[in-house]
């Protein structure tokens, strides 16, 4: 008797197809995009990799509703599969549509928890529908296209990495102001770049973006570099060709420590440098006084650019590097969370930067 | 009897397994609800306390001599009270276990089997647990000893969050102000719960007693340590305000993270958990059984009929509670309430035993 109720009872644990979710029956997106229509409601633009691997057409959908979530559903009434969000690798906002609190329109990304949130995020200088509209020459279909190239982009540091993730950290920190990467599409090439990182205001976009250069020593000052950071500047204006100008060091290791102080209150900087040249046609850099004065150029050179940085960042009121939440955690007297903005447009900057050249690659 | 006792270690063990399962992904949260930023100092300074409790347990189960706990509330208080206290720790169990079952089918039902029914969440939880708990306490205490080897996976995976902290998120110590603080400590204490094990099963130990209870402290405290490590892993993760609005945010670490060949962790490790929940589940229920046992003087084989009662009653309890929402507002109100009464009610027993020099039967 207790065996066939035992067996009666195991049959019970055999119920497993509520969650089933095939492959063959989902329609995975990898990019998506949204914008912001003049009437106020949400355009969403999904790429989807083709289903069958024979075919190379990548399906570009675009649904207009009230909210992303209605636009979602419609996306299910016009595409043959269900359309699944999981597999998320980018999502681009429109221009329009980051002047706008962006927070309300990535919400669902949160709330939902097939959302993988490692995707990346990254703004378009147009509407998302347009750039995801546009012909990619690319060997990479247009789905995984994206991914690629912020990711490319990264390792060589001309633009920071935002996840999903860290951006909402930073959208619900007042402390911290949101940075994205900006994609651009080029007519000549026929391609997207990354031309480098947005500024944001608390969370809207200040319309002023940081191009490589300056996105590379932001990523320096934040610590956050991955691999080789290269930087190439004008060493000297006379020589021929004018290839021979330019001198390009790559730095291996970078730290940046940002101090605080007080009375008055004010930042100071102070920046470390170890690389190598990389590349400097006229050659004969070896002996220690070249050397010397080499360093002592570009770590003026590299100073100045810094104080232009912060420039920028102060002009449009956009503390990208968190200096906000040093102060509140630090100096909990000087941080004050509503003038916290016009306090940071007027706040003294130091900055000091100390280089050393330990090699100039395999030749002299 | 040997199938009837535990060692220390097993002692340890099940208080420890009690404890992680209740709220070990959700805690920090909670507390961060109540103490801000400070959630941290609110879990150290709840651990102590819990610390202090366990101690006056450790004093009244010595006198308890070779009883039960249940029993010795008859002993000390006379029938007609003694059952009555007994019988609001019982209600107790049954609320903790309608609570844990419920919000593990809210956690199944929102991470990872979205359209299976609540109910088959349940019972695939209370089914083997059932057939665990009618089992001895020697087994028990085996089960909770041989799944520990996943506490040490949850902390290596919260490990990823040093990769990029932010201190700056702890700092500075103590701005949400002493207040906040100590409102915080309640929740840290609620998400202790599991510590009335070292109470309940203590009678089962054998050999030295009080070696044995030393070591049911340990466990206890390698929880707190735990959780402090948790929550700070946590804080540095998210800013407060982050985490006031993620239920989740152990679990939500880990569905940021992306590793080279696993994508979404957080689902892999989720079906880990299971088992650990499955241990509260079976560790409470033998409790309601005995303790059951104790109140309708009934004869050790009848603990398997009463430990199915108990989860029939569960399992109806927990079918009731359908939302968030609800869970979220037993949490709030009652669960405080229902730890005050593991506390409370041992505190005065023990007093009523000193003053009326009652002991235990040996």
């Amino acid at each position: 008797m207790r065996k066939y109720i035992l067996i009666i009872l195991s049959a019970s644990l055999l119920t497993g197809c509520w969650d089933q979710n095939l492959l063959k029956d989902v329609q995975l997106i990898y990019t998506v995009g949204y914008d912001v229509l003049e009437d106020g409601s949400e355009e969403t633009t999904s790429v989807a990799p083709p289903v069958d691997e024979m075919i190379e057409n990548v399906n570009v959908l675009s649904t207009n509703n009230s909210t992303v979530r209605d636009s979602r559903y419609h996306l299910d009434t016009i595409v043959a599969e269900h359309i699944d969000f999981s597999k998320l690798q980018v999502v681009v906002l429109g221009n329009e549509l980051s002047k706008e609190e962006i927070y309300p329109y990535i919400d669902v990304i949160y709330r939902d928890p097939r959302h993988h949130l490692n995707a990346r995020l990254a703004m378009t200088d147009t509407s998302a529908k347009e750039l995801l509209n546009q012909p990619i020459d690319s060997q990479k279909n247009k789905s995984e296209y994206y991914a690629g190239l912020l990711e490319s982009s990264e390792i060589i540091n001309v633009i920071p990495k935002m996840t999903l993730q860290h951006a909402c950290t930073i959208l619900l920190d007042p402390g911290i102001d949101l940075f994205i990467p900006l994609i651009v599409y080029r007519d000549e090439l026929k391609r997207a770049e990354a031309v480098g990182t947005s500024l944001f205001s608390k969370d809207k976009y200040t319309g002023v973006y940081l191009d490589h250069d300056q996105s590379t020593i932001f990523n320096v000052l934040r610590n956050k570099t991955d691999r080789v950071v290269r930087l190439t500047r004008k060493y000297s204006e006379d020589r021929e060709p004018e290839v021979s100008n330019y001198m390009t060091l790559e730095f291996k290791k970078t730290k940046t420590s940002l101090e605080l102080s007080q009375n008055p209150f004010s930042l100071s900087v102070n920046i470390e440098l170890k690389g190598a040249v990389a590349e400097y046609g006229p050659d004969h850099l070896i002996g220690t006084k070249k050397l010397n004065s080499l360093e002592a150029w570009w770590e003026n050179k590299l100073k100045e650019d810094t104080e232009v940085l912060f420039t920028v960042l102060k002009e449009n009121q956009s503390d990208i590097l968190g200096i906000g939440r040093m102060t509140a955690a630090l100096m909990p007297e000087e941080w004050n969370e509503k003038e916290w903005h016009e306090k940071f447009a007027n706040l003294p900057v130091k900055v000091d930067v100390d280089m050393t050249i330990t090699s100039t690659g395999i030749i002299d | 009897m040997q199938k009837n006792s535990i060692t220390g270690w097993q002692f340890c063990f099940l208080t420890l397994q009690t404890q992680m399962g209740m709220s070990a992904l959700s805690m920090p949260s909670l507390i961060a609800n109540k103490a801000g930023q400070d959630a941290w100092i609110s879990m150290i300074l709840g651990g102590l306390i819990v610390q202090v409790i366990i101690l006056m347990y450790m004093w009244l189960i010595v006198r308890c001599k070779n009883s039960s706990y249940f029993d010795f509330l008859a002993i000390v208080f006379g029938k007609v009270i003694g059952k009555f206290l007994l019988l609001l720790t019982i209600l107790y169990i049954i609320f903790i276990m309608i609570l844990v079952t419920a919000s593990y089918q809210q956690l199944i039902t929102d991470w990872i089997n979205i359209y299976t029914p609540g109910w088959i969440i349940v019972l695939l939880l209370l089914i083997p647990s059932l057939y665990l708990s009618i089992d001895s306490i020697s087994l028990i205490a085996r089960f909770s000893m041989l799944i520990s080897f996943l506490i040490p996976v949850l902390l290596i995976v919260v490990l990823f969050v040093y990769a990029e902290p932010q201190f700056f998120y702890l700092l500075p110590i103590g701005s949400e102000g002493l207040d906040s603080i100590i409102k915080g400590v309640i929740p840290a204490i609620a998400a202790l719960s599991g510590f009335e094990m070292i109470l309940f099963t203590s009678h089962f130990l054998k050999g030295n007693k009080l070696a044995g209870l030393k070591k049911g402290m340990i466990g206890s405290g390698l929880v707190t340590l735990i959780y402090i490590y948790l929550i700070i892993s946590v804080q540095i993760f998210f800013y407060i305000d982050e985490l006031k609005i993620v239920p989740y945010p152990v679990l939500y670490i880990m569905k940021a993270l992306s590793l080279m060949i696993i994508d979404r962790i957080d689902i892999l490790f989720l079906t880990f958990w299971i088992i650990i929940s499955t241990a509260v589940c079976v560790n409470y229920l033998f409790v309601a059984g005995i303790s059951m046992q104790s109140l309708f003087n009934l004869q050790a084989h009848r603990h398997m009929i009463m430990v199915t009662i108990t989860s029939i009653m569960i399992f109806i309890g927990s079918i009731f509670i359908d939302s968030k929402i609800e869970i979220t507002e037993i949490q709030n109100q009652l669960f405080e309430v229902g730890v005050g009464l593991v506390v409370l009610i041992p505190f005065l027993t023990l007093i009523f035993s000193l003053i009326t020099k009652r002991l235990g039967n040996n």
